[in-house]
């Protein structure tokens, strides 16, 4: 039945309405403009995809569309290619030059990420004004009139065309949207270090957000390469790809029918306001100010917290997804337990110029045990923990994991091996369910690869089925089941530092770092954490504890490292470590200042 | 001289402080000790008004201050000596006290007199009284941190860690200053990691551990008590 409703709305009414819009409008200035708002609105659905889901700011569009545009009418005029097939090469030319500006700004985000799409627009601009034998510059340069199979496509049935891929790409976009790939867009722009830690290769998801947009943005262009027969620079400039952002914003970014809205303005408008054609860039800026101070979700969020709140919030189970609710025991599914040194750190230090965060640190962890790293402020623990998920190289020393030197490994490659982590500043994604949450955990089991999930084919439903039942079912492990369908940010803090647990679980790692898990949870709070993790060490998971919160650490822990100023101090069961001076004295004062100090006090 | 009672901060969902009462009362120097995460820096810039508390009242003087903004209660003689010094790096020495007078700016003669015993509290800043306050070493700066809050003329003195990151030496002289201020009827409360040492020179300390208020009394009788140690370290 849903298969039925989605192919009626997806495909059904849109070709309808397609199909008929020439008979209710026929001049050629409206399907002129209906040609303009197709073009746009492809690009626009690239462009949601990479603003909306992946959180990167693209000012440059205007680049891949000009690119796009020029290789098609360069591979029909010169080459000789047919239009359609020119079309889709120059997307995928788009789409290569796509990965190489998402490789020169992997480091860059929010503004400077701006900053360097739009140097790239430019450089692009600048190229079709200026390259005059290729481009034809401002004079511009003549294309065919675009024909299939022989026959030439006239104004509607041009506009036909363009609707039906528009069609097709709106359907591949929804298809990646509720997928696991638009899960893992969505994550990497939320928490680019959370994802990572989950085995997510952030690197290459941002390469393929950006190739997957800007191939969008390559077939609008080349699109538009056919509508008047003509492309001139003059098109190509920076204002356009503000446009095209303003229309992702103000549909509102992140949404699937966002883009249908945004187009509309962008394109609608003008056609009202011809008398004001110098003004409308700042029209655009003044609409696109009120729209962020109104309606910070655009439009489409508007109406969706108005009409579908009570909907989003209830807490039923997701039937779509064939959760099921059974009164079975949740039982946590773990990797075979590992007997003998599981992880050692050999040696390790991390310094940062002259600050030695930590230095010389020799660590073993056993298998099948909880280790707690403790020590006062500033002795280290959150560094060990970053060399430990690979968020930070050590500067010195070596790191065994199973005997196996993964010293040098990223936090994607150290998660491949199994070991993952929990954020003392919590990390999760904001933007998401709950479920959702957990669901990008599984991350590295996910089996099925991006062209199954374009068509989502049977597979692909069979898997996201299969892995929501799981990560409900980590969900009633950490006793938020209830909690499944909220926003993950809603939740009280004790209970998002669950969902970060259940999130890590959902790895089967065969090492669970924790870090800090009950800081700034409330008492009620600390007491579920602290169960969790019990019930965690009786399952057999080795965990790594970073905790301030002493009870659970005596009480939990197999095995206690203290560190204080970056170096170990002792290390030994709780009893020892309660007892031991060295660990007294680095708590509560050094013996020599308790001396100064008490001198003093004689004295007055 | 100030009343906390039942205060409880939280930042956005995380609480940090949960139902703390405490006392501090004229001419007394308390310490807050506790260790990392337990609330303590939270505690104090609720009280000086550096941050907002979910519920609770915070009496001064008998007044209530809990919601009145920290450049106001400044004027009503409290002074704080925030974490990590905070000093105007890129002032002068003499400058940065001057800063310190900002409630009294018009009275140029007391200002001026206010320096002149800050100056000879401790004599180290009058040597460098025109070097920029960012090239002093950490225990000047801390000096400076000390005396720059001591230049609105508080009657009550809050200061948070003064020891982090000094050698014995300068947690010495400061702790000594402390002593000294008690005894010219000033009122001191100080939040330490040093622990023993806060005991050493308080009369009365609370013991803060994840938010609340584990332990509290005479700091002599904390001294000799072991419960001491098993908030620090854990039962099991």
């Amino acid at each position: 039945m849903i298969k039925a409703k989605w192919w009626i709305y997806q495909i059904g009414i849109p070709l309808v309405l397609l199909y008929a819009f020439p008979w209710f409008f026929n001049n050629a200035h409206t399907i002129h403009v209906a040609q303009t708002f197709l073009i746009t609105y492809i690009v626009i659905v690239g462009l949601n995809l990479l603003v909306g889901l992946s959180n990167q700011l693209s000012l440059g569009h205007v680049g891949f569309y000009a690119i796009g545009a020029y290789s098609s009418a360069i591979l029909t005029m010169t080459v000789g290619l047919n239009f359609f097939v020119s079309i889709l090469i120059s997307g995928l030319i788009a789409a290569v030059f796509g990965a190489i500006v998402a490789l020169l700004s992997l480091r860059a985000k929010g503004p400077y990420l701006a900053m360097v799409t739009i140097a790239f627009g430019e450089l692009i601009s600048i190229i079709a004004n200026r390259w005059v034998n290729v481009t034809g510059g401002p004079a511009g340069i003549k294309t065919s009139v675009p024909s299939l199979f022989g026959f030439e496509l006239g104004q509607i049935q041009y506009m036909w065309f363009i609707g039906l891929l528009a069609i097709i790409f709106t359907a591949g976009a929804t298809n990646i949207f509720r997928g696991r790939f638009g899960r893992t867009f969505t994550a990497f722009g939320n928490s680019e270090v959370a994802s990572e830690v989950l085995g997510i290769n952030v690197r290459n998801w941002k390469i393929l957000a950006f190739s997957v947009s800007a191939f969008l943005a390559g077939v609008g262009g080349g699109l538009f390469a056919f509508q008047n027969q003509f492309i001139s620079s003059t098109t190509f400039e920076l204002n356009l790809s503000i446009m095209f952002l303003i229309a992702v914003i103000i549909g509102g970014s992140g949404t699937k029918i966002g883009p249908i809205i945004g187009t509309a303005v962008i394109i609608g408008l003008p056609q009202f306001l011809h008398n004001f054609v110098d003004y409308h860039l700042m029209i655009f800026g003044g609409i696109l100010l009120i729209a962020l101070i109104l309606l910070p979700d655009g439009i489409v969020g508007a109406f969706t917290k108005l009409s579908y709140f009570k909907k989003f919030s209830s807490k039923k189970v997701n039937t779509d997804l064939g959760i099921l609710h059974d009164d079975r025991k949740a039982t946590i599914d773990l990797p075979d337990g590992i007997n003998g040194k599981l992880l050692e750190l050999k040696n390790i230090s991390m310094h940062f110029g002259g600050l030695k965060a930590i230095d010389d640190v020799e660590i073993e962890v056993l298998g099948g045990t909880v280790h707690g790293i403790i020590g006062p402020n500033g002795s280290g623990k959150s560094t060990t923990v970053n060399v430990l998920s690979g968020v930070y190289m050590p500067t010195g020393g070596n790191l065994l994991w199973k005997g196996k030197d993964i010293t040098k490994y990223a936090p994607h490659g150290i998660a491949q091996e199994g070991i993952t982590r929990t954020f003392q500043n919590l990390q999760l994604f904001e933007d998401m369910s709950v479920l959702q949450n957990v669901m990008v955990g599984f991350h590295r089991h996910f089996k099925t690869g991006f062209l199954k999930n374009l068509l989502y084919l049977g597979q692909v439903s069979k898997e996201e089925r299969y892995y929501a039942q799981k990560a409900y079912d980590l969900l009633r492990i950490v006793g938020l089941e209830e909690r499944a369908h909220e926003k993950a940010s809603d939740l009280p803090y004790g209970e998002q530092r669950l969902v970060e647990i259940a999130r890590g679980l959902a790895l089967k790692p065969d090492l669970l770092i924790l870090d800090e898990p009950a800081a700034g949870a409330s008492p009620k709070e600390i007491e579920k954490i602290m169960d969790v993790i019990q019930r965690l060490k009786n399952a057999g998971l080795s965990i790594i504890l970073v905790e301030h919160h002493m009870d659970i650490v005596m009480n939990v822990c197999d095995y206690i490292t203290v560190l204080d100023f970056g170096k170990k101090i002792c290390e030994g069961t709780p009893e020892t470590i309660q007892n031991d001076p060295r660990v007294i004295e680095a708590y509560l004062g050094g013996e020599e200042v308790n001396q100064l100090v008490a001198g003093t006090r004689s004295i007055g | 001289m100030l009343q906390v009672q039942d205060l409880s901060v939280s930042y956005g969902q995380a609480s940090a402080l949960h139902r703390v009462s405490l006392e501090v009362n004229e001419g007394e120097i308390v310490a807050v000790i506790g260790p990392n995460g337990a609330g303590k820096t939270t505690l104090l810039k609720a009280i000086t008004g550096l941050l907002k508390a979910k519920e609770g009242t915070i009496l001064y003087k008998g007044n209530e201050i809990l919601g009145t903004p920290a450049h106001k209660i400044l004027g009503y003689g409290l002074s704080h000596v925030p974490q990590g010094r905070q000093v105007f790096g890129d002032q002068s020495v003499e400058d940065n006290l001057i800063l310190g007078a900002f409630t009294i700016k018009k009275e140029k003669q007391k200002i001026q007199e206010l320096i002149e015993r800050e100056y000879e509290r401790f004599p180290r800043l009058k040597e460098r009284r025109s070097q920029h306050a960012g090239t002093l070493s950490g225990g000047e700066q801390q000096m400076l941190a000390v005396s720059r809050a001591l230049m609105s003329d508080p009657d009550l003195v809050i200061l948070d860690e003064p020891s982090m990151g000094l050698s014995p030496i300068f947690v010495k002289q400061i702790f000594d200053t402390l002593i000294e201020l008690k005894k010219s009827g000033k009122t001191v409360m100080v939040v330490e990691q040093l622990a023993m040492a806060a005991l050493a020179i308080s009369d009365r300390a609370y013991v803060l551990q994840v938010g609340e208020v584990k332990l509290h009394g005479e700091s002599r009788e904390l001294l000799r008590d072991n419960s001491l140690v098993k908030t620090y370290l854990g039962s099991k």
